[in-house]
């Protein structure tokens, strides 16, 4: 059935007339199996490594082997160091030099401050406040603490603070400007700006002989009107020694010579230019009056000293005579 | 039919449902010469509308995508039987790996695999029954019981059933019946195919994949994959016959009505061309199979006696003046063994009666099927002219890989889309325990009242 292969030689014409199959043809020697040192394997992974590639194949083996692992470890490692206070304190005193380090780099000082706004006597204090030495590193500087540092004085209404590129520190400061002077009860005495902001405690009275001084519950907060009265009365403010807030609803004008005014609830600008209207008619505030009570509107009230009509005659007939008033 | 004796294979179906349920399965072609893996990806969703629309799964373009592919050389599989498991082992390890790496960005890892098998002296059996049905409608049960009354055929000592198919049902002489479940008739009648194969070689080949950490989805007999993938839809329909010349033997196929028939196997390959070669002219194997791949033929014509090519003895390989012959003289070597092949399927073909069948369409396929002139001897033999079949193209499929020797390791693929029924997929014919008889009161009850 199965047909005879022919043997080809080479160079040789084909023998195939031959029906006698030639002895067959030597083989190539083989080599013998113990020559071989061992049996030579074709390519391929071997059984560990294509178990291990398949299992890394698997996305719970990778994710355990990449992110939870590490994790778990990690946070082992961290709770014991956290643990114990001598590593901790290690770590931590080396995290701050390093900082520091850094920090201390000259690229990272202040070359100067410089303050704009308000007075030389605020730009002073603020320097003062603030203690920033030329050459502390930047780093450290808080901007914004060093601008609520600065408006928490009195005096300042507002600040800003930067660096300039060249390592400048600009603190520009607006001043609060003091309008009145606000006594309290126990006689310490301070400055209100026109907001009846606190600016800062004044030593004595004669400092600010300018100042208008209030006092009474509630009174900080009505600077607004002080200064509406006294727009409504310029000429009494040489005379004027204290305005005083009255069960925190009205107010009474202190003069010299034991005067008073006591101002209505309602209208008190009003009241006070009708005062001033017969100041100037009646020369009302020369007389000798202690009290001019204008607390009912339809019902201006005056109280006069005990001998004022005796003192108004005498000062009458003095002036008949031409003569000098003492 | 012996139920118990298939429930390996009921597993197998099992992780095949498992495999396509995930979108990924691999293919394994062990060949003697080669071993191919494919990483398939699936698209269960299409592949369950597919199969619905389409009682014959011919729109299955979409629902499957190569996405892994390698082929390496095979090692220890001699004529379809494993011979060294460790090499074969190694192998399927690299070609799996390799295929896997590929796919990497696209499937995870794959667990299931469906493999090929060559070897085992493949043999067909036929066996018939019929029954009448129990309502005069046909249930599933009836089917049962008429795959459970089909006689054993005599499969004989140590081998074992690898697909045993119901090919034609008919009810009531009525034949060609896709579907019977619901028709009218009292009597349902069945034919199977069963094809046996050695159970020793099986079992290694299974012992080898268990050895590789992977499920094995199914066992697929190589010629009737490659049938499946070289034969178009109507070939397999108005019947085919699909010659696969692999390595290390030829296999034919016969199908017909979309059904495989029968399986034959003849234990000549290429490789034994190339050991003609190699002992003929005295040759290193290696260099015989180059010049084989290069330069071989069937057909010599005057042009060949001029031309020369270069056929080192052994030992003068790198030598300037080694030995040249002419191609007419490579082409009187292959071609008696090449002849001895055909005659040798032509002869089993007429003793199953595939000759006088009128239309029946022959189809080369397989690594020897490359070598020119094959058709032409084919006809000469055969008296019919054959057609070089190649695989049917599936989405990503390397070009590399979709030559006529990859035909085998495709219809692996297309047959995981598109199982043929097999004795497997359907329920035992039951016995009747209690329940059993439980079950029959009821259902006596429910028929009567």
């Amino acid at each position: 059935m199965r047909e005879i292969v022919p043997q080809i030689a080479p160079d040789e014409v084909r023998s195939v007339s031959n029906p006698t199959p030639s002895p067959p043809k030597p083989s190539p020697p083989k080599p013998s199996p113990e020559a071989r040192p061992e049996v030579r394997k074709g390519p391929g992974p071997s059984k560990l490594s294509y178990r291990l590639s398949r299992a890394w194949a698997k996305p719970i083996v990778r994710n355990a082997a990449l992110v939870y692992l590490p994790l778990v470890a990690l946070a082992i490692v961290g709770w014991r160091v956290a643990a114990n206070d001598g590593w901790r304190g290690m770590i931590e005193a080396r995290f701050v030099s390093v900082i520091d380090q850094i920090a201390a780099r000259p690229e990272f000082a202040v070359r100067g401050v410089a303050v704009f706004g308000g007075s030389d006597k605020l730009q002073a204090e603020v320097r003062r406040t603030l203690d920033i030495q030329p050459g502390m590193s930047s780093l450290k500087l808080d901007v914004e603490e060093l601008r609520y540092r600065a408006e928490a004085l009195g005096a300042v209404e507002k600040a800003t603070v930067q660096f300039d590129p060249q390592g400048t520190l600009r603190i520009t400061v607006v001043e609060r400007i003091a309008v009145v002077l606000f006594r309290y009860t126990d006689d310490a005495l301070v400055m209100l700006d026109k907001n009846g902001v606190e600016i800062g405690p004044v030593e004595r009275r004669a400092d600010h002989p300018d100042l208008p001084v209030i006092r009474g519950p509630g009174a900080q907060g009505r600077v607004g009107e002080v200064l509406a009265l006294l727009a409504a009365a310029p000429s009494i403010v040489p005379r004027l020694r204290a305005l005083i807030r009255v069960g925190e609803r009205r107010w009474d004008l202190v003069l010299d010579r034991d005067m008073l005014i006591k101002l209505p609830e309602t209208g008190s600008v009003e009241a006070l230019s009708r005062i001033m209207a017969l100041h100037y008619g009646e020369e009302l505030l020369d007389r000798d009056i202690a009290v001019i009570d204008m607390r009912l509107p339809g019902r201006p009230t005056l109280r006069m000293k005990p001998m004022a009509a005796e003192t108004f005659q005498i000062r009458r007939a003095v002036a008949a005579l031409g003569g000098e008033d003492t | 039919m012996n139920f118990a004796q298939l429930m390996p294979y009921r597993n197998m179906r099992s992780r095949l449902n498992l495999a396509i349920k995930r979108g990924r399965l691999a293919v394994l072609d062990i060949g003697s010469s080669k071993i191919t893996c494919l990483v398939l990806k699936l698209d269960p969703a299409r592949l369950a509308e597919a199969r619905r629309s389409d009682h014959l799964g011919t729109s299955l373009f979409g629902a499957i995508e190569v996405v892994g592919a390698r082929n390496v050389q095979s090692r220890g599989v001699r004529r379809g039987e494993i011979v060294d498991m460790d090499e074969v082992c190694r192998s399927i390890r690299l070609a799996l790996l390799n295929s896997e790496k590929m796919a990497a960005p696209k499937v995870g890892r794959v667990d299931q695999v469906i493999v090929s098998f060559s070897g085992g002296k493949p043999q067909s059996f036929s066996t018939t029954a019929e029954v009448e049905t129990e309502t005069g409608q046909v249930t599933e049960r009836d089917i049962s019981n008429v795959l459970g009354a089909c006689p054993q055929p005599p499969i004989g000592e140590a081998r074992r059933i690898l697909h045993a198919q119901p090919v034609e049902i008919s009810v009531d002489d009525q034949t060609g019946i896709t579907d019977p479940r619901g028709m009218t008739g009292h009597k349902l009648a069945v034919a199977m195919h069963v094809l046996t194969v050695d159970a020793r070689p099986l079992s290694n080949l299974m012992e080898c994949i268990r050895q590789c950490d992977l499920d094995l989805a199914g066992v697929v007999a190589a010629p009737y994959a490659s049938g499946l993938s070289a034969l178009v839809e109507d070939e397999q329909r108005t019947g085919a016959v699909c010659i696969d010349m692999g390595g290390g033997s030829t296999s034919v196929s016969v199908f017909l009505r979309d059904h495989l028939i029968c399986v034959e196997q003849i234990r000549y390959g290429g490789d034994h061309v190339t050991s003609d070669i190699a002992a003929g002219l005295l040759m290193r194997s290696a260099a015989a199979e180059r010049m084989k791949t290069f330069y071989g033929g069937v057909i010599s014509t005057g042009a060949d006696d001029r031309d020369l090519i270069d056929a080192p003895r052994i030992g003068e390989e790198e030598s300037p003046n080694r030995r040249q012959i002419s191609r007419g003289m490579l082409i009187g070597v292959i071609r008696p063994r090449v002849e001895e092949t055909f005659r040798l399927v032509r002869q089993r073909l007429v003793e199953l009666g595939i000759t006088e069948m009128p239309g029946c369409s022959i189809v080369l396929t397989g690594g020897a099927s490359q070598m020119p002139g094959v058709d032409e001897m084919a006809t000469r033999i055969m008296g019919r002219r054959p057609r070089i079949g190649r695989p049917i193209r599936i989405a990503g499929l390397p070009q590399s890989l979709s030559g006529p020797d990859y035909s085998t390791a495709v219809g692996l693929a297309t047959y995981a889309l598109r199982p043929h029924d097999e004795l497997w997929d359907f329920a035992a014919p039951r016995s009747l325990s209690a329940r059993g008889r439980a079950t029959e009161m009821f259902r006596w009850l429910k028929a009567s009242w």
